[in-house]
């Protein structure tokens, strides 16, 4: 088996679809999809899942406040902190790990979601020569789903 | 067939047919005893009315000789009454003489009948008794019934005789009348018993023959149900989709319960099939299937010569819904197989599988064999390779990648549609793919291959999934993972050459290039199966920049490509034309007294026809024929540039994509220069570009095609 393909990548971005959708009523969309190398489009929070057993790496998505707040306005959530903020975050990356458990079974063992506001500190290593980097629409706010995951040879 | 069919059909109703026949004998047995026996009572009725008249005769004998006696008594002698006396008489014996030995008698109505002569005891008894009575009486009688006269004396005897005995002679044909009726009685009794048996054992007969009947019927209407039952329990358990197709190519009443899954589609018997092949299949599989299935029902094609005809035996699916896990690639195998009844082809039974595990997992395993092929051929290849060129081609490489990469970042932001994003992508790919051909990186090449395949795919597409989407970033991902571990290799064979403080035999730029050039041309013919022999003259290059050296190349690759695949025939058409077999391709550069460089490739090949570009357009589907009939030659030359254009009907890894002449024009303007088109059907086409790299990037079409000379100069942007 050679790498990740298109449809295990989508399984992620289905994921945050989904949320919106069922959070907000309006659904979010892929806006661009292409190759970074250390130069993530990182935004202001972020929620990150570390995988292992047959896959390698880390998924981060990361999300303007803008957006985050936004996204609680719509959820009629008045409380609008960073804390807060950071859980939004934290609740969408939870949703895709959820959904990769599903899809990837026990071949990829998914650790509990961490959230970090600012840049992450494991930035700098990173599992694929190339990560795929897909930004996602929402409304007119633009977050990324950074799937920087290598299956193990 | 027809034989079995009959001889199986006895067998299976042979007992109901054995009783049918025992039914109708028996009741024709019976018929002729009922013929028999009616007959019989029919004589016994005559026996019985002849001895009830012998009751009377007797007494009229003796009532007739009485009256003699009376009339002789007073003298008078009646003539009539002896001649009644004698027919009396007469009859009387005749008719006893015959229940004594059988004879003809008259009957009633004064005709003769048959009498049968007594046969039981009782009967015969009394018939010898009354003989026995009757000859002494008729010996008596005689002489009275032939005398013309009184005689007195054998009168009185008669007479006397007939008081003593004519009441005994009365008894003993009472007798025989009442034996005769008794006999007969006990006949017809006989007879009703018989007749009853008869009806009986008929109505036994008949009761079997309805009962073993209703039975078969019963049994032969459980197998067909039984049948059904199990067709039904067979179609809705196999996971083939299993259907016949009618020679109205409509669905039949039966077909299996996957097939709504496999064809992802509403199946109802009598729905026509085609339609729903259409909405599966490229247009172009689907007219070579109605084709094929139309050859099928031909009665006159055998089966087993077009199997291998079969366009649909293994064919990729497009789903027709939206959602995006129907929307991945799915294979279907259709199998037809004919139903023949009296050589008359009936029905086509077909089956229809879901082979995308099958395909994905060859696929899979094609890429790893791909893979580990990689390894010793690349090694190879890349000690063979010139270092400076390999360099440079991986630098050019990673460049056009990275360019390819940032034309994704940026697709949002763009204008452009996916149309033009593909595009863009299918320039970088396919000029990867000819630099990667010319040195002989085929791994690379096959893979740039199957990226343009599927850039094709999706500029087809209005609409791209999120998937299709992610498929760019996905196929970059595996080519620059590929390039990184060529440059993983390349980067150890140079230490490797340092530490041992070898230095690879430097070669020009021209060299490298011409050997690049070399195999590259050898390579595209032996796939295209034409003989061409290439000379280079390409030493002014090393006094250019390399980067546009390479770039020239790039040009060359695209060229040499269009070259033998469009340009130069076959060895055939080439004799036909009065050509010599081999086809020839020059690529040279001049340099011009004022110092301009010109980079020309010419082939001696069959031209630019403008009709055949007309006659591609026109077949492309992008243009009407009154659109390309407004254009003029020259303009319609000019769609060679266009990007997704080719005169070729179907694309293969060396040509028909519809981007060379696209990425040439895109080279010509980052170089910088003037493009020159010259070409004469059936003749030669030159490519000469003029490098100028101040001015700005033009195609000048000048073209021999109406054996005219005018240059005409067009700003190409």
């Amino acid at each position: 088996m050679s790498d990740l393909s298109e449809k295990d990548i989508d399984v992620f971005i289905e994921a945050v679809g989904d949320y919106f959708k069922k959070t907000t009523q309006e659904a979010a969309s892929v806006g661009v999809a292409y190759l970074a190398r250390n130069a993530f489009p990182m935004n202001d929070f972020t929620g990150m899942i570390k995988v292992s057993a047959d896959y390698d790496g880390i998924l981060y998505f990361s999300a303007p406040s803008a957006m985050l707040r936004h996204l609680l306005t719509v959820m009629k959530e008045t409380n609008q902190s960073d804390e807060n903020l950071l859980d939004a975050v934290g609740e969408i990356a939870n949703t895709i790990s959820g959904n990769a458990r599903k899809y990837f079974g026990e071949n990829m063992v998914i650790s509990i979601p961490e959230k970090v506001a600012g840049l992450p500190s494991s930035f700098n290593q990173q599992a694929r020569y190339y990560a795929y980097v897909i930004i996602i629409k929402w409304k007119h706010y633009s977050a990324s789903l950074i799937v920087d995951i290598s299956r193990k040879r | 067939m027809a034989i079995v069919n009959n001889t199986n059909t006895f067998n299976k109703y042979s007992g109901l047919l054995i009783a049918v026949t025992l039914f109708l004998l028996f009741n024709l047995s019976v018929l002729g005893l009922n013929f028999y026996t009616s007959s019989t009572l029919d004589n016994d009725a005559i026996s019985i009315n002849l001895a009830g008249r012998q009751r009377m005769l007797s007494q009229r004998t003796a009532k007739v000789l009485l009256t003699i006696q009376v009339d002789a008594a007073q003298g008078k002698f009646n003539d009539k009454n002896t001649a009644e006396l004698k027919k009396v008489v007469l009859l009387f014996d005749a008719t006893l003489n015959a229940f004594k030995s059988g004879g003809q008698v008259l009957g009633g109505d004064e005709k003769a009948v048959t009498l049968n002569k007594v046969s039981d005891s009782a009967a015969t008894k009394a018939v010898d008794a009354a003989l026995t009575i009757w000859q002494p009486y008729k010996q008596l009688l005689t002489p009275v019934i032939n005398s013309q006269v009184v005689e007195e004396s054998s009168l009185d005897a008669a007479t006397d005789y007939a008081r003593d005995h004519n009441l005994k002679l009365l008894t003993l044909m009472n007798d025989l009348t009442t034996q005769l009726e008794k006999n007969t009685k006990a006949k017809a009794g006989n007879l009703k018993l018989i007749q009853t048996i008869a009806l009986v054992l008929s109505l036994l007969l008949f009761g079997n023959i309805v009962f073993n009947a209703l039975r078969k019927l019963r049994a032969a209407d459980g197998e067909i149900e039984k049948a059904q039952r199990e067709t039904t329990e067979i179609l809705n358990t196999v996971k083939e989709g299993l259907f016949l197709l009618d020679p109205e190519l409509l669905i039949g009443t039966q077909f299996s319960s996957s097939m709504n899954k496999i064809l992802q589609h509403d199946i109802s018997a009598k729905v026509p099939f085609m339609p729903i092949l259409e909405a599966l299949v490229s247009a172009e599989v689907f007219s070579q299937a109605t084709n094929y299935i139309s050859l099928l029902f031909g009665n006159k094609v055998k089966e087993n010569l077009i199997l291998s005809l079969n366009p649909l035996m293994q064919v990729r699916v497009y789903s027709t819904t939206s959602n995006n896990i129907a929307s991945a690639p799915r294979y279907l195998s259709f199998q037809f197989n004919r139903v023949i009844e009296d050589k008359r082809v009936l029905h086509l039974l077909v089956t229809v599988q879901d082979v995308t595990e099958q395909v994905t997992q060859a696929e899979e395993l094609l890429k790893l064999k791909g893979q580990s092929n990689i390894n010793l051929d690349f090694l190879r290849k890349l000690l063979e390779a010139d270092s400076f060129q390999l360099q440079q081609f991986l630098k050019n490489t990673n460049t056009g990648l990275s360019a390819l990469n940032t034309i994704l970042a940026n697709a949002d932001k763009r204008a452009s549609n996916h149309d033009d994003l593909a595009n863009q992508c299918f320039r970088i790919v396919h000029s990867i793919k000819g630099e990667s051909a010319a040195m002989g990186l085929e791994a690379i090449e096959a893979y740039a291959h199957q990226f343009e395949e599927h850039l094709s795919l999706l500029r087809k597409k209005t609409n791209w999934d999120t998937q299709e989407v992610l498929s760019l970033p996905v196929m970059l991902s595996a080519l620059f993972d590929q390039i990184s571990q060529i440059e993983v290799i390349v980067n150890a064979i140079q230490l490797h050459l340092e530490s041992a403080n070898t230095t690879q035999k430097q070669t020009s730029v021209s060299s490298s290039i011409s050997h690049n050039l070399t195999r590259l041309a050898a390579q595209v013919s032996q796939n295209q199966n034409k003989n061409v022999r290439l000379n280079l003259s390409l030493a002014l290059l090393d006094q250019v920049e390399t980067k546009t050296a390479i770039q020239l190349q790039q040009i060359g690759i695209q060229l040499i490509r269009n070259s033998i695949c469009h340009g130069i025939e076959t060895a055939a058409a080439r004799a036909a034309k009065g050509k010599p077999p081999h086809g020839e391709i020059t690529i040279s550069t001049q340099m011009t007294p004022q110092g301009a460089i010109h980079f020309s490739v010419r082939d001696d090949g069959q031209g630019i026809v403008p009709a055949r570009i007309r006659a591609a357009m026109v077949a492309s589907g992008r243009y009407s024929i009154e659109m390309v009939d407004q254009l003029t030659d020259k303009e319609v030359v000019k769609k060679l540039f266009e990007p997704g254009f080719s005169t070729a009907s179907t694309a293969d890894k060396d040509a028909g994509s519809g981007v060379g002449m696209d990425l040439i024009q895109s080279l010509v303007n980052e170089i910088g220069g003037e493009l020159k088109i010259d070409t004469k059907p059936d003749v030669f086409t030159q490519f000469t570009f003029r490098i100028a790299q101040h001015k700005a990037p033009a195609i000048n079409l000048e073209s021999n095609l109406f054996d005219s000379t005018v240059n005409v100069l067009e700003r190409v942007t």
